[in-house]
C-alpha cells in the first residue's frame, strides 16, 4: 500500500472540496501546504548557508566572513532602532541584481528581437514564413502606433492604431487562452494521479 | 426556447455543474482514450533534433524547475526529455534547479527512468538548488559552477566528482535544457544566452509560453516545448507515447467543453437580454 499516494489523494480531494464550500478539511490542506512549502524553503536556505558559507569559513576561507556579516545585517530590520543598518546589504543586493540583469537586457530584449522582426523577407524562401514575418511586422508597427500619444490619432495614425488595438486584443486573447489551457492541464495532472491511485489507469 | 434558456441559465449559474462537467471531460478520455491526432510543431522538433545531435563528451545543464503545482504540466515533458538525455551515449548531464522544489521532482524522475548504464558522478550529477535568484545565481553559475556548488545535493565535494573536473563554467557547457514554470528561463536568457551566446532549449507551462515566445522567434531560445501539448509531441518524436499523449486527449475534450460553455453562455445572455 502506497501511503504517500493515499495522502496525496486525500489532500487533493480536500483542496477540491472548496468547490462545494470552504470547509475545515480544505483549510487543513491549505495550511499544511503553506507550512510545508515554507519549511522546505527554510531548510534549503539553511543548507546553502552551511555548505557554502559556514563550512568554508571553518576550513579557513575567511574572505567569506564579509558576505556572512552582510547576511546577518539583514536580520536587523526586525528592530525599528536598527532597521537602517539592513539597508546596506539590501542596497548591495539590489545593485548587484539590477547590474547583472541589465547587462544582457539590451541584446536579448531589444537588439535580437528587433532584428528578428525586421528580418529581410528575401531570406525567407518559404511563403508561409514570409507571411508570418509580414504579419509580425504589421502587428509590431500598428501596436506601437496605438501607444503613440504624442500626436492626435488622425488619418494614417488613426487607422494603424485601430489595427494595433485589434492586434492587442488578439494577443491578449491568445494569452488568456494559454492561461485556461495551463489551468486545465494542472487539473488534469491531479486527475491522472487520482486515477493512478485508484488503479483505474496504469501507474 | 424560453424553457431551454431558463434551464441552461440555472445550470450555468451554479459553478458545481460546470466543475462536474469539467471533471467528466477530463476523466473519461483517460479511461477510454479518444486517439485524437497530434501534429508535431517545428519548435518541438528543433528541440528534439538538437538534443538528438549531441555527441559523446558534450555537457548538458538540465535545470529542473518543476514545483508541486506545475508537476501536472511539466512532469510528462521533463520525464520524456530526461529519458532521451540518458539514452544518448557519452554525454554528461549536470542537473540543477532554480526553484527550491526542483530537486524533489528531478529525483522523482531519476528514480524511475532507465539510466542506460550512466553512473552518478561520472556521467551525471545532481547539484541541487541554485541560490541567489535569477540574476546573481545565474551569473555566478555561468562564471564558476564549483564556487556555487562546493558540494552536490548529497553532500559530496563537487571537486571530487570525476565528471566535474572539466566542467567549470559556461565555456564547458554545450546546451542548456530548462524545464521550467518560470524561475530559471530568465536566469539562462540574461546570464548565459545574452552575454555568452549559450544554446538554450526551454520546456515551459502554456501560461508562461507567450512571455517567452518572442525569445524563440528571435533565436534566443533555439527549441521550445510548450506545455503538455509540447510534451506529447516530444513523446511522439521519441517514439515513447506516455502521460503527455494521454493528457492531450483529455485536454482537447475539456477545451471543447470550454468553447461550448462560452457559446451557450453567450446565447443565453443575449436571448435573456432581448426578452427584457
Amino acid at each position: 500500500m502506497d501511503y504517500g499516494a493515499l495522502l496525496a489523494l486525500f489532500l487533493t480531494l480536500a483542496i477540491f472540496s472548496y468547490i462545494y464550500k470552504e470547509t475545515v478539511i480544505f483549510r487543513f490542506a491549505e495550511h499544511m501546504f503553506l507550512g510545508l512549502a515554507t519549511a522546505h524553503r527554510m531548510v534549503a536556505a539553511y543548507k546553502y548557508v552551511v555548505d557554502n558559507a559556514w563550512t568554508p569559513m571553518m576550513r579557513g576561507d575567511f574572505l567569506i566572513i564579509g558576505g556572512f556579516v552582510f547576511g546577518i545585517l539583514i536580520l536587523l530590520m526586525l528592530s525599528k532602532r536598527t532597521e537602517w543598518v539592513s539597508r546596506w546589504p539590501l542596497a548591495l543586493m539590489t545593485g548587484a541584481t539590477v547590474g547583472l540583469g541589465v547587462r544582457a537586457l539590451i541584446s536579448v530584449n531589444f537588439v535580437r528581437q528587433i532584428s528578428a522582426t525586421f528580418e529581410p523577407f528575401a531570406l525567407r524562401l518559404d511563403a508561409l514564413k514570409a507571411l508570418d514575418v509580414v504579419g509580425v511586422l504589421i502587428g509590431t508597427v500598428t501596436t506601437l502606433a496605438y501607444f503613440t500619444f504624442t500626436y492626435r490619432h488622425q488619418g494614417v495614425l488613426k487607422v494603424s492604431s485601430r489595427i494595433g488595438r485589434i492586434v492587442l486584443m488578439l494577443g491578449l486573447g491568445g494569452y488568456f487562452g494559454n492561461v485556461v489551457m495551463s489551468r486545465l492541464t494542472l487539473l488534469s495532472g491531479r486527475v491522472v494521479e487520482i486515477l493512478k491511485t485508484l488503479g483505474l489507469v496504469p501507474a | 426556447m424560453a424553457k431551454i434558456n431558463r434551464l441552461l441559465k440555472t445550470l450555468y449559474e451554479d459553478p458545481k455543474v460546470v466543475y462536474t462537467l469539467l471533471w467528466m471531460t477530463l476523466v473519461i478520455p483517460y479511461l477510454s482514450p479518444l486517439g485524437l491526432p497530434i501534429a508535431v510543431s517545428p519548435r518541438t522538433k528543433t528541440a528534439y533534433d538538437t538534443i538528438n545531435a549531441l555527441k559523446p563528451g558534450d555537457v548538458i545543464i538540465l535545470s529542473v524547475d518543476i514545483n508541486a503545482g506545475a508537476w501536472g504540466e511539466l512532469g510528462a515533458g521533463g520525464t520524456a526529455i530526461m529519458r532521451h538525455l540518458f539514452e544518448i551515449p557519452g554525454i554528461k548531464i549536470v542537473i540543477v534547479n532554480f526553484d527550491v522544489q526542483g530537486h524533489i521532482f528531478a529525483l522523482r524522475i531519476l528514480d524511475f527512468i532507465d539510466k542506460h548504464g550512466k553512473e552518478y558522478g561520472k556521467d551525471y550529477v545532481l547539484l541541487g538548488f541554485v541560490p541567489g535568484g535569477k540574476a546573481v545565481g545565474g551569473a555566478a553559475l555561468a562564471s564558476d559552477i564549483h564556487k556555487v556548488f562546493q558540494k552536490d545535493f548529497y553532500g559530496t565535494d563537487t571537486s571530487s566528482l570525476p565528471m566535474m573536473e572539466k566542467i567549470r563554467s559556461y565555456k564547458d557547457v554545450s546546451v542548456i535544457v530548462d524545464v521550467d514554470w518560470g524561475q530559471g528561463t530568465e536566469a539562462f536568457l540574461y546570464q548565459w544566452v545574452g552575454p555568452y551566446k549559450s544554446k538554450l532549449i526551454a520546456h515551459m507551462t502554456s501560461m508562461m509560453a507567450p512571455t517567452f515566445e518572442p525569445h524563440y522567434n528571435a533565436g534566443n531560445i533555439i527549441g521550445f516545448i510548450v506545455g503538455i501539448r509540447g510534451a506529447a509531441e516530444y513523446e511522439l518524436l521519441a517514439k515513447k507515447p506516455g502521460v503527455g499523449v494521454a493528457t492531450t486527449d483529455a485536454l482537447s475534450a475539456s477545451h471543447l467543453l470550454v468553447v461550448l460553455s462560452v457559446i451557450v453562455g453567450n446565447i443565453v445572455y443575449f436571448s435573456m437580454k432581448r426578452r427584457r
